[in-house]
């Protein structure tokens, strides 16, 4: 039993220090190999036609913002699809004024509203591309992105998927600069690494780009998962489909800014990928799949953390409350001494690694360093609050329609809807 | 076009939108953090200002600990990272070699319209029709006159009269002819694609 208890402390302490080595060495070695000395896109001999896909729902306030700066992108054939699914506020009459006014502007009425699922669904079905773009409602879009995403489909015909990277535009509130360190440093890591250890867990569903021909092989998105980026992601992977990670391609993306949405949208996306794991634990059986193995083990071992940790914590409670130190005595969960000196060193480290791998795509990163040098624990206490809440959710929900509500953008726009 | 940012896009950081009191928890919540960030480097600086000749080092850290558990965990770390780089690297090139050399998916010059039309059950040229319109009502009830379909559903929702659609893609409409063609079964099609007689 103490044995066991050492180990559950020693797991506690020593497993996000494991995993900040792990995605700093994949994401030092997916740098060094495929992106460091790429400036520009590769040039193409043809570019075929994209379909950039936007599902919308309840966005008024954003959605002709979004569209605008897609007419910028540089590339040269190219729609933009609008979906509309079942909005209640003027989103579909924007969507109408917009086709008018441009060519290349689309529009798709979902006559209710049956989730972004559905939405790209429908799009996909009337998109004259073989090469979709899907991207949120509230994102930007980099102008080059599209042609750094091309080139992985043209030269290589095993890819079916190419994700892009998220940058937070809304800087203002604190919980949005944790935000801007967390997808600019870990998020990016993460993905780097997964690339160089097998696959990646997921696209981010704010811009991901798709082969039609790879999404008609897996049967589209699922409509009643909770995450359908997730969800795809590994429906791709499972046919041996490659997805790829391009950097270069970035959105810039409005984040939750209050600790309800932040929480509710890190519980969505910790609730997706136990479904995934819930529905996929069958690769085990087969060795042809084992490229998978790694990023599942990965997100059971982030999961099985969070429950260790809240075990620890309840443990030390009860010592501390009821004077008990047997089997063994745990000491208060802030370690300090060399071990908290080690951690702290490990979040250094993986900061400054990260300002190095994304200094290409966001200067402005340095000037948040006084707000977000301690994010890294962040994202662990959002790992631990959320995992042990999805586990359950993922198991016994019934309510799979996957329709969506709005989430929360920021206090700018707050700010702007009072005035 | 934004030099700090490549994209040219603003980013939105707006100080004067916070309230009092969220500026007040976000200095205070960054100040413990950076009280507490700087108790776990305490022994680092120790370290220092005993490099530097303060001796305080010693008893704090030398005294509780000793110098050995100090190199057992420098050790660990350094064998964990090595182990780290040695197992991806294995790992990556076991899989180049297992996956890598024999990409058996070829690129094809086909398009989805038959897939898309088995999976949907749908006529390939009702696909075809849609993907010419410019917009589209989802699921559509009037497949002949999808723009008024538009325009209808448009009305309903708005409670009012919206801009006519403009004329559709030449208001495309398959023939006869060419709606026999594209409902062929696909292993027709891919037989006639092979003979070169590709519709």
């Amino acid at each position: 039993m103490a044995e066991f208890l050492q180990f559950l402390s020693d797991f506690v302490f020593f497993y996000p220090l494991f995993m900040s080595l792990v995605w700093m060495a994949g994401g030092v070695i997916f740098y060094w190999r495929h992106e460091r000395r790429k400036k520009q896109p590769p040039l193409l001999e043809n570019y075929p036609k994209f379909s950039i896909i936007v599902p919308a729902h309840n966005e008024g306030g954003h959605i002709r913002n979004t569209v605008e700066q897609l007419l910028e992108v540089d590339y040269p054939d190219y729609e933009i699809i609008v979906v509309d699914d079942g909005s209640t506020d003027d989103t579909a009459e924007i969507i109408h004024a917009m086709c008018q006014e441009h060519d290349v502007v689309r529009g798709a009425y979902m006559r209710q509203n049956q989730g972004k699922a559905a939405a790209l669904n429908t799009a996909c079905l009337i998109s004259k591309g073989e090469y979709l773009l899907t991207m949120d409602a509230d994102a930007l879009l980099d102008p080059q992105a599209l042609k750094w995403m091309a080139w992985h489909f043209i030269k290589f015909p095993r890819v079916g998927a190419v994700t892009g990277n998220p940058r937070v535009l809304n800087r203002t509130t604190l919980l949005a600069k944790i935000q801007t360190g967390e997808f600019a440093t870990i998020i990016g890591m993460i993905k780097r690494a997964q690339r160089i250890w097998g696959k990646v867990m997921t696209v981010s569903g704010v811009i991901a780009a798709f082969r039609k021909e790879a999404l008609l092989s897996v049967e589209f998105w699922d409509e009643g998962m909770q995450t359908e980026d997730i969800a795809v992601t590994w429906k791709l992977e499972r046919k041996f489909w490659d997805v790829r990670f391009e950097p270069h391609a970035t959105a810039w993306i409005l984040v939750p800014e209050t600790l309800k949405g932040l929480f509710n949208q890190r519980l969505r996306w910790a609730q997706g990928g136990i479904e995934v794991l819930l529905r996929h634990g069958d690769i085990w059986k087969h060795w042809n799949q084992r490229r998978l193995w790694p990023v599942f083990l990965e997100y059971l071992m982030s999961t099985t953390w969070a429950y260790a940790f809240w075990t620890l914590i309840g443990i030390w409670a009860y010592q501390a409350a009821f004077n008990i130190f047997e089997p063994i005595r745990f000491n208060p969960p802030l370690p300090p001494m060399w071990t908290g000196s080690v951690l702290a060193m490990a979040c250094l480290i993986l900061f400054f690694v990260g300002l190095i791998l994304e200094s290409d795509y966001d200067k402005k990163m340095p000037k948040y360093l006084f707000w977000v040098i301690w994010y890294p624990f962040i994202y662990w206490i959002v790992n631990v609050a959320t995992a042990p809440l999805a586990v359950p959710k993922a198991i016994f929900n019934r309510n799979r329609s996957g329709t969506w509500i709005s989430p929360d953008r920021g206090i700018h726009l707050k700010a702007r809807a009072h005035e | 076009m934004n030099k700090e940012n490549p994209s040219g896009i603003e980013i939105i950081d707006v100080p004067e939108v916070k309230t009092l009191s969220r500026k007040i928890v976000d200095y205070s919540f960054t100040a413990i953090m950076w009280v507490m960030w700087l108790y776990l480097l305490m022994p680092l600086i120790n370290l220092l200002l005993w490099a530097v000749g303060i001796h305080f080092f010693y008893n704090q850290v030398m005294a509780t600990t000793t110098a050995a558990d100090i190199m057992a965990m420098m050790s660990a770390a350094g064998w964990a990272i090595l182990a780290v780089f040695v197992v991806l690297r294995v790992w990556g090139l076991y899989n180049y070699w297992a996956f890598g050399k024999h990409d058996r998916r070829k690129a094809k010059d086909m398009s989805t319209i038959y897939g898309l039309a088995r999976f949907h059950r749908m006529p390939p040229s009702r696909i075809l029709a849609m993907q010419e319109r410019q917009e589209v009502v989802w699921p559509m009830y009037r497949t002949l006159h999808p723009d008024r379909d538009v325009e209808d559903w448009l009305e309903g929702k708005t409670g009012r009269n919206v801009t006519p659609i403009r004329k559709q893609a030449d208001e495309y409409a398959p023939s006869e002819h060419q709606e026999m063609e594209l409902s062929l079964p696909l292993h027709e099609e891919l037989e006639r694609k092979k003979a070169g007689d590709s519709p």
